[in-house]
């Protein structure tokens, strides 16, 4: 198997979050995006690239992506996001929907089934956001 | 504690790594053979231990059993692998290797071990909450925590990190497989390096495991037979195979020996002065325990219920070592900038051109026996580029010779162009949004191609072409 490369899959990252119409940053620290992705990817939506590159460990600190700190690694160098500051809790989408579109075209991948994925992942990051809030000693502050 | 299956996981890595393993396993009996032929040859309880002055830490004390290790190839070969690969071009002093380190890192962990021993007894002994179930350290940690420490570099070839990208890129696919296999079998593992991969193929062999299990190595604990698979689990920072749960990330953790000893060592060699206080950072560290009430997150407090006594131990640092241990993140991020200089950079990759140039004039791509041909960084070069010749390692020819050359002479090459998205350039009078979106839509697609070394090829050779038609027409 190839490895996809891991910029593809931020790219399919953010531009299923901006597909989505979500309007809100993506999350960056806590595991939150850790959990909503190993969610995400049973989906039938996911595109297999993600599907097939995302590694998931019960790790010192709970469920971590392997390859998550990578992936927003790159979509930080690829200008996709902005840094995460201040809090280091979420990042901003920096490229427009256009641009999104033109990503997933370039990909090969369909448009819909994309949005639809990104919609999916965005319940999931709702649903951990809410049980860390309510079940567990977690302290997550807004900016 | 949970155990692992050295046989299952030895066939697993073999059937998923077949070259990764033959190659290795053929390596390990190679630079393993003396240490056996000493431990045939050894009366029982006849060493002591043996010490070494060392920059960083003062004495160092290696236990017998390490030194018949230290003593052969297999670790031997560390001495003429630079540390920071040729950052020694811009600070003449970093010239250090990975056997100096490697014996640092030893002490490193000695002393982390000691202070988590230290606040463990604490734990049972002082306090409101005191708790009587903090495991001790016992003999099997403490020896596979040590070994991890004196192995953990092994699997480096040449010049370090400059060689690790040229090795992995022939395997890819099979390292792939062995990372998967072996985050399978040792619990809690994470993002695992080449270097790793080849250390832990090294450990889990068949040589090594002569030599752990050998009547005379000496070690003392119960089991010879799983140290193998705890030096494993160590190096991989895994919570498999140990009993003092707390000691999971001393080789390979956010706060680790190897962190420890590679930023206090680098800043001495290279003259970069950082205040870093490690005697404070070390003596902070404490057990934490994680119980399901106190359990941040689903999983944790899942283990912490599934956990025979209903909670579990990891390392921290107490709040009073926050302060060390910023200094410790801060100079970590400051010492790669600096050594990171744009003429360490440039010279190694003069040095990942020239494999492949030689490569090329070989006719064929460096086997891993080439990279791991257990010549020093200097002699690895002058094989390379066909200065020096002996069986069995065909060099480069002309072209490589150049280069060669020039590195020896540190005739390194300027920097002609560089990369940036900022540098995108023309995009006065559009919106902000539309700027960001041009500067992605470039960005991104150069990006992709410069992240490989086929890409950085490609783009290298059309400037060259620039270049030359510049010169004709200027």
């Amino acid at each position: 198997m190839i490895m996809t490369h891991q910029l593809d899959i931020s790219e399919i990252l953010v531009a299923s979050w901006i597909l989505a119409d979500v309007g809100d940053r993506i999350p960056t620290s806590h595991g939150i995006l850790d959990r909503a992705l190993e969610k995400a990817v049973c989906d039938e939506s996911c595109p297999s690239q993600v599907k097939d590159s995302l590694n998931f460990v019960d790790s010192r600190i709970g469920l971590q992506c392997v390859e998550l700190p990578s992936l927003l690694d790159w979509a930080q160098r690829g200008h996709l996001t902005s840094a995460p500051n201040p809090s280091y809790q979420s990042a901003q989408i920096q490229i427009s929907e256009t641009v999104a579109k033109e990503l997933v075209d370039d990909l090969g991948l369909d448009l819909d089934v994309i949005k639809t994925w990104g919609e999916v992942l965005y319940n999931h990051v709702q649903t951990v956001r809410a049980a860390m809030r309510s079940d567990y000693a977690t302290e997550i502050e807004e900016y | 504690m949970s155990a692992v299956d050295l046989d299952q996981i030895r066939s697993e890595v073999k059937d998923g790594a077949p070259c990764l393993w033959t190659a290795f396993e053929g390596l390990a009996k190679t630079w393993l053979e003396p240490a056996l032929e000493r431990l045939n040859k050894r009366r029982s309880h006849a060493s002591y231990p043996k010490t070494f002055n060392d920059p960083v830490w003062g004495v160092i004390e290696l236990m017998p059993w390490e030194t018949i290790l230290l003593d052969s190839p297999l670790l031997q070969r560390l001495r003429g692998v630079r540390q920071l690969g040729m950052a020694h071009f811009v600070y003449p002093g970093a010239s250090h290797d990975r056997l100096e380190h490697t014996r640092g890192v030893v002490e490193a962990a000695e002393r982390m071990i000691c202070a988590l021993e230290r606040n463990a007894k604490f734990r049972r002994r002082f306090g409101s909450d005191r708790d009587k179930n903090v495991p001790e350290v016992d003999r099997m940690d403490r020896c596979a925590t040590r070994l991890a420490a004196l192995l953990h570099d092994i699997g480096h070839g040449p010049f370090s990190h400059v060689t690790e990208d040229l090795i992995k890129i022939n395997y890819e696919e099979e390292f792939t497989k062995a990372k998967k296999i072996l985050r399978d079998h040792f619990e809690g593992v994470m993002s695992i390096a080449a270097s790793e991969v080849i250390a832990v193929i090294i450990v889990l062999s068949l040589p090594m495991f002569d030599v752990l299990t050998h009547r005379e190595f000496g070690t003392g604990v119960d089991k010879p037979a799983d140290l193998p698979t705890a030096i494993a689990a160590r190096i991989l920072g895994s919570r498999s195979c140990l009993k003092a749960g707390y000691l999971s990330g001393i080789i390979s953790g956010p706060v680790d020996a190897d962190k420890l000893d590679y930023i206090a060592r680098d800043c001495h060699h290279s003259g970069l002065s950082f205040g870093i206080d490690l005697t404070r950072l070390i003596s902070k560290l404490e057990v934490v325990v994680i119980t399901p009430d106190n359990a941040p997150n689903p999983e944790l407090k899942k283990r912490a219920h599934a956990a025979e006594i209903g909670r579990f131990y990891d390392i921290g640092i107490s709040q009073t070592g926050l302060g060390s241990y910023e200094q410790l993140v801060i100079t970590r991020v400051l010492l790669f900038d600096r050594l990171y200089h744009q003429k360490v950079r440039t010279a190694e990759a003069m040095v990942r051109c020239l494999i492949n140039l030689a490569e090329k004039e070989c006719g064929a791509p460096f086997t891993i026996k080439k990279f791991f041909s257990g010549f020093s960084d200097d002699i690895f070069l002058g094989l390379v580029g066909g200065i020096f010749e002996v069986d069995e390692f065909d060099g480069g020819k002309d072209q490589s010779r150049a280069v060669v050359k020039m590195l020896q002479d540190r005739q390194i090459y300027y920097r002609a162009f560089a990369f940036a998205a900022r540098y995108i350039a023309g995009m006065n009078g559009l919106s902000d949004q539309e700027q960001q979106d041009t500067r992605a839509r470039l960005w991104i697609k150069l990006l992709k191609k410069l992240s490989t070394l086929k890409g950085c090829a490609e783009i290298a050779e059309k400037i060259f072409k620039s270049k030359k038609t510049w010169s004709i027409n200027p």
